[in-house]
């Protein structure tokens, strides 16, 4: 097993809530032009095939989000998803994904139903996807959901403090319901999409940083843009800078559009090529799926027969 | 089946990528001449390897004389057809080379690559598809010329085109199309190492049915091209390649009249200011000096770091090359590929050796090269100075040399501190700064954030010694174009007997003797070398005045006031330039027939026509004091995303060597001209009528020219115009006089690969040329900007 593997064991030194420290937002500067030009690059010259590329694939899956967010969400809807989230590759049962993700009032029956195992659940929080509730009641929801057993939280940040430039509230609340998750991990949901700019989106993840976020991800998956390849790396930078300064870890999770098997593969070349192979695990990494997976499968399906697969063969979540 | 732990060794390796195709090449290829592929007479062939692997390829003819005869010949014959074809059926040729070219787009990458060494993706992301471009733009331009270019405009004739290995494809793309859409015909030699995909397009000539002879491209090696260069037949020559080779080919065409545009070499400034975008940057500087292993003129070899990021920097770009991979070019995950060969991988592993024996530290990615093959690693050097061999030279490879500035001024004067200037770029998030830079910085394509980019649309040359003409856009079709009025040498003006003026009206002396003096930073001297020569009136018979004769070192100093001048006078607006050519004309006006009779005086014109030469210098002087707000650029639609602009610039220093004819006109139209193209001059006045030119230092004098905008040096155009011929300092030499003359002038202008006008005709027209669009160009300099755009 290679290094970077058995430091999916290792324990990460958690990222604390760090002082705010707005002077730094005014040194991070980017260019949209170059950030697509490298992404294109990305794309166009790191490619695994054949094994490695199976190997990549199956990865892929164990950092995979399992997620089901919608209103029509019933409990039978949840057992799906939970007996893919356990068996996602059905002729490999090495593979789990790294997580479910639901909505708060599904977290104590997916725990039910993920008793014994290594996956986590991950519940959303504060008001998702809009965030449009006053702070007291995004504590309340978070802290209520830690106590029903949540592993994770996702919640999303005020855009509406972001882009009035009130970063401070911004940091506030984050570091806020940082300490209402106590042990359970948070990760931040930008929601890049409604940032406006790319130096916005840095902005955003440097403050999550600073007040305490585990991960940060790209996107409640509610709104047309979401996990563009730019956003990620500039995310990214936004990390990769934020571990040089500080020495702390955080991961990354790109959530909403991401569909294809190669979709995974050229995140986690992005990933690879930027902050390096340490950061190829699910402790640092997250994708945010749920039809992902089925191409996945197809594409495996390929690797092994050298036929092409059709979604009616992979079993529904 | 195989369980995630029997894979889970292949984490996260990328693997073989390799590209699959298989592309047939010939045992051997013949050259391609009035449409055929034929046996060169020379019997000789050469063969030519893949660079990855060191093997053979195959064999490639090596045209001899004769077989440059025939070329020649058949272009000549070629000509014939394709200059009559109308424009848009030319165009629908040239469409049809880029859609073919498109139809064998992975065909010809895959054989650049195994030719070239370069990695598979560049050959197929960038060359290939680049090329085709090239096409599909002057495609539509061939029958929109006489919309572009004002005036009368036809095709030079047979175009020699020489082009280098870095590139080959791509090359022949930017040599042809613009020739081919002017209506030229061509004879392209490829580099000796490189000339596959050019055989290739080859076929594709003959395949779209292009007429005989259009599209000859005969392979060899460097003798070959100087058939070219030397064949009597051929009107111009474009080379792409070193500045030595280059200078060479200045040298062997001077005198000849023709046309040449010349692409050199590089060692293009990246300045990154401590404001810039960082990751972009670090970026920004794998693609300037890896790309195409380093072996591009314009890379970015040398690196200036504002102090304050030096050490972050050179950390992270070291971080960044750990991931470059460097191996197989046919693997699609490969950064780097080969050398191309084996010559240029010594050249590099010289310059390396040097680099560390001069004192600059070292750093090279760990990553092993293969063993078979020309490779060579990824190169840091920090800890470098200016002087350096590392950085003033070309080194043509993946070695960066790192230096360190304070001050944005300071950066552009390192920057600028080279002989060269192809390309630079400016990072920073700072628009304003990055403009102003852009500007300040000596070179003809100036990247914004950003490095290595290319466009049709979007112009492409040298300013000093990275050579002249541009290549790409509307200004590259000058490069194919006789134009009327430009004045440029080649565009066919006869060498006529001299006139002999026959005028009997005697004047007046002058009543007071005056000393006529020299103008050199603003004052009015005389001669350092205490010399003077006599000069008489038109009768022989009466002496009018004991002028200075000019020597080397006034040339020295009148130079140096010029350059001295030049950057206060680069902050000067358009509008006051014009305002002063204004200013002029009112001062002459006020002095008109003391100017018209000095003239008759001097010359022997009648009365009549002396005041008509006093006339058009008057009007001259208002044409481009009108002109000097007006020569605009162009904002090109390239297809990236950037904001991408074409516009002139002055050259610097010009010398302007007058014409014996119209002593006033000739020197008013040259010295306004310069003038208004921002220029700073030194001007050698006509030697047998000098008088009007002193008398005009007066004018000058009223007219609030700023101290050593324009220098004029009375004296032998003998002595002095080789001196300004060889001047590094001098940019431009606008040069009228005799054809020895300009010969001599024209091989010594490689000092500095100087920019030339040249007129022999001593019948030049000044009452109705040197004035307009065309005429001002040759005082200036195209720089291309780019500058990315988003958010």
């Amino acid at each position: 097993m290679n290094e970077h593997l058995a430091s999916l064991e290792k324990t990460l030194k958690r990222n604390p809530i760090h002082a705010f420290d707005p002077h730094i937002l005014s040194q991070l500067h980017l260019d949209a032009t170059g950030i697509a030009g490298r992404t294109d690059k990305i794309a166009k010259t790191r490619t695994p095939k054949k094994e490695y590329q199976a190997a990549w694939l199956k990865a892929a899956v164990t950092m995979i989000d399992l997620t089901t967010l919608e209103g029509a969400d019933t409990p039978g809807r949840l057992q799906r998803i939970i007996r893919k989230a356990i068996r996602p590759i059905p002729n490999d049962a090495e593979v789990q994904v790294a997580a479910v993700c639901v909505y708060g009032n599904l977290v104590s029956q997916a725990k039910k139903l993920l008793d014994g195992s290594p996956i986590k659940v991950a519940a959303v929080s504060t008001s998702f996807p809009h965030g449009q509730t006053p702070l007291q009641l995004k504590v309340e929801e978070t802290k209520t959901l830690v106590n029903l057993g949540a592993d994770e939280i996702d919640m999303v940040v005020s855009r509406n403090a972001l882009l009035s430039g009130d970063y401070y509230r911004v940091y506030e609340e984050i570091a806020e319901i940082r300490e209402a998750c106590g042990e359970t991990h948070l990760k931040v949901i930008l929601e890049t999409g409604e940032l406006g700019s790319l130096s916005e989106v840095w902005i955003a993840s440097e403050i999550a940083m600073q007040a305490g976020a585990d991960f940060i991800k790209t996107s409640t998956g509610k709104i047309p843009s979401a996990a563009t390849p730019q956003v990620g790396l500039v995310m990214l930078h936004a990390i990769d800078s934020f571990h040089k300064r500080t020495g702390y870890q955080i991961g990354l999770k790109p959530a909403g559009g991401l569909r294809l098997a190669k979709q995974s593969l050229f995140w986690l070349a992005m990933v690879k090529e930027t902050v390096g192979d340490e950061w190829l695990t699910s402790q640092l990494f997250r994708i945010g799926a749920s039809s992902l997976l089925d191409d996945i499968v197809r594409q495996l399906h390929h690797f092994e027969t050298g036929q092409y697969e059709s979604y009616d063969y992979v079993p529904k979540g | 089946m195989k369980l995630f732990s029997d894979l889970k060794k292949k984490l996260f390796d990328y693997g073989p990528n390799p590209e699959t195709v298989k592309v047939e090449i010939k045992p051997q290829y013949e050259l391609f001449i009035d449409g055929e592929f034929t046996p060169p007479i020379s019997g000789k062939y050469y063969e030519t390897i893949n660079p990855a692997t060191g093997k053979t390829l195959a064999k490639i003819a090596w045209a001899g004389k004769e077989d440059m005869d025939r070329a020649v010949a058949a272009a000549q014959k070629g000509f014939e057809t394709w200059s009559a074809l109308a424009p848009a059926e030319r165009a629908r040729y040239i469409y049809a080379i880029s859609r073919v070219i498109q139809e064998r787009a992975r065909e010809l990458a895959i054989v650049e690559t195994l030719n070239n060494g370069k990695p598979i993706r560049e050959t197929r992301d960038l060359d290939i598809p680049l090329a085709a471009r090239h096409f599909f733009y002057y495609a539509g331009w061939a029958d929109k010329i006489h919309e572009q270019v004002p005036g009368d405009a036809s095709p030079l004739g047979v175009c020699g085109q020489i082009i280098p290995w870095n590139f080959p494809f791509l090359m022949v793309a930017w040599k042809i199309a613009p020739a081919l859409a002017c209506g030229n015909t061509v004879i392209l030699k490829p580099a000796r190492t490189t000339p596959l995909s050019a055989l290739l397009f080859a076929e594709i000539c003959r395949d779209i049915g292009l007429p005989a002879g259009v599209v000859n491209i005969t392979t060899g090696q460097s003798s070959t091209g100087d058939l070219i260069v030397r064949h009597p037949g051929i009107k111009k020559i474009a080379f792409t390649g070193s500045t030595e080779i280059g200078k060479g080919i200045r040298i062997a065409t001077a005198g000849t009249g023709k046309r040449l545009s010349l692409e050199l070499g590089g060692k293009s400034p990246v300045v990154v200011f401590a404001d810039a975008p960082l990751y972009q940057a670090v970026e920004g500087v794998i693609d300037a000096i890896f790309f195409n292993q380093g072996q591009v003129c314009c890379a970015g070899s040398r690196l200036f770091l504002e102090e304050s990021i030096a050490e972050q920097f050179v950390a992270l770009l070291k971080e960044r090359i750990l991931k470059m991979r460097v191996g197989d070019p046919m693997d699609k995950n490969t950064d780097m590929g080969a050398i191309n060969n084996l010559d240029q991988l010594n050249t590099i592993k010289n310059y390396v050796k040097k680099g560390i024996e001069e004192g600059a530290k070292i750093w090279q990615a760990p990553s092993a090269c293969p063993q078979e093959g020309f490779f060579y690693p990824p190169t840091i050097f920090t800890q470098v100075q200016p002087t350096h061999a590392i950085a003033r030279e070309e080194i043509f490879g993946p070695v960066l040399s790192i230096l360190t500035f304070r001050t944005p001024q300071e950066a552009v004067e390192l920057a600028n501190n080279t002989c060269f200037g192809l390309a630079a770029s400016v990072w920073t998030k700072d628009v304003s700064k990055m403009i102003s830079i852009a500007r300040a910085l000596k070179a003809g394509s100036v990247w914004g954030n950003g490095h290595n980019k290319f466009d049709a649309a979007a112009e492409f040359g040298g300013y000093k010694e990275s050579g002249f003409g541009r290549e790409g856009g509307v200004q590259g079709l000058w490069e194919y174009l006789k134009i009327e009025g430009s004045g440029v040498r080649g565009q066919g003006s006869e060498i006529k007997e001299k006139n002999s003026f026959t005028h009997p009206s005697p004047l007046t002396p002058h009543p007071v003797w005056k000393t006529p003096k020299m103008l050199i930073a603003g004052k009015q001297v005389r001669s350092e070398s205490g010399r003077y020569y006599k000069v008489y009136d038109h009768t022989g018979k009466k002496l009018l005045a004991n002028v200075n004769r000019g020597s080397r070192k006034d040339i020295r100093d009148a130079v140096e006031a010029a350059a001295n001048a030049l950057d206060s006078w680069s902050k000067i607006t358009a509008y006051n330039r014009g305002q002063i050519l204004y200013r002029m004309a009112e001062m002459l006006s006020s002095r008109f027939e003391e100017f018209a009779q000095k003239i008759a005086l001097q010359t022997g014109a009648d009365q009549q026509e002396a005041r008509h030469e006093v006339q058009a210098g008057l009007e001259r002087l208002i044409h481009f004091a009108g002109w000097a707000d007006k020569y605009v650029g162009t904002v090109n639609p390239v297809t990236q995303t950037d904001f991408n602009i074409t516009y002139p610039e002055a050259i610097g220093v010009t010398a302007l060597i007058a014409p014996e004819k119209n002593p006033l006109l000739g020197l008013v139209a040259k010295m306004a001209g310069a003038f208004a193209a921002g220029n700073a001059s030194v001007i050698v006045p006509s030697q047998e009528h000098p008088l009007s030119a002193t008398d005009f230092i007066e004018v000058l004098d009223a007219s609030d020219v700023p101290a050593g905008v324009i220098n004029i040096v009375t004296g032998q155009h003998e002595e002095l115009a080789p001196v300004l011929a060889e001047h590094r300092g001098v940019g431009m030499l606008d040069f009228s006089g005799t054809p020895e003359l300009a010969k001599r002038v024209e091989e010594l202008s490689v000092s500095n690969v100087k920019r030339l006008a040249v007129d022999t005709n001593p019948d030049f027209d000044w009452f109705n040329q040197a004035q307009g669009r065309n005429y001002i160009r040759r005082y200036l300099e195209f720089k291309t900007v780019w500058i990315t755009s988003g958010y």
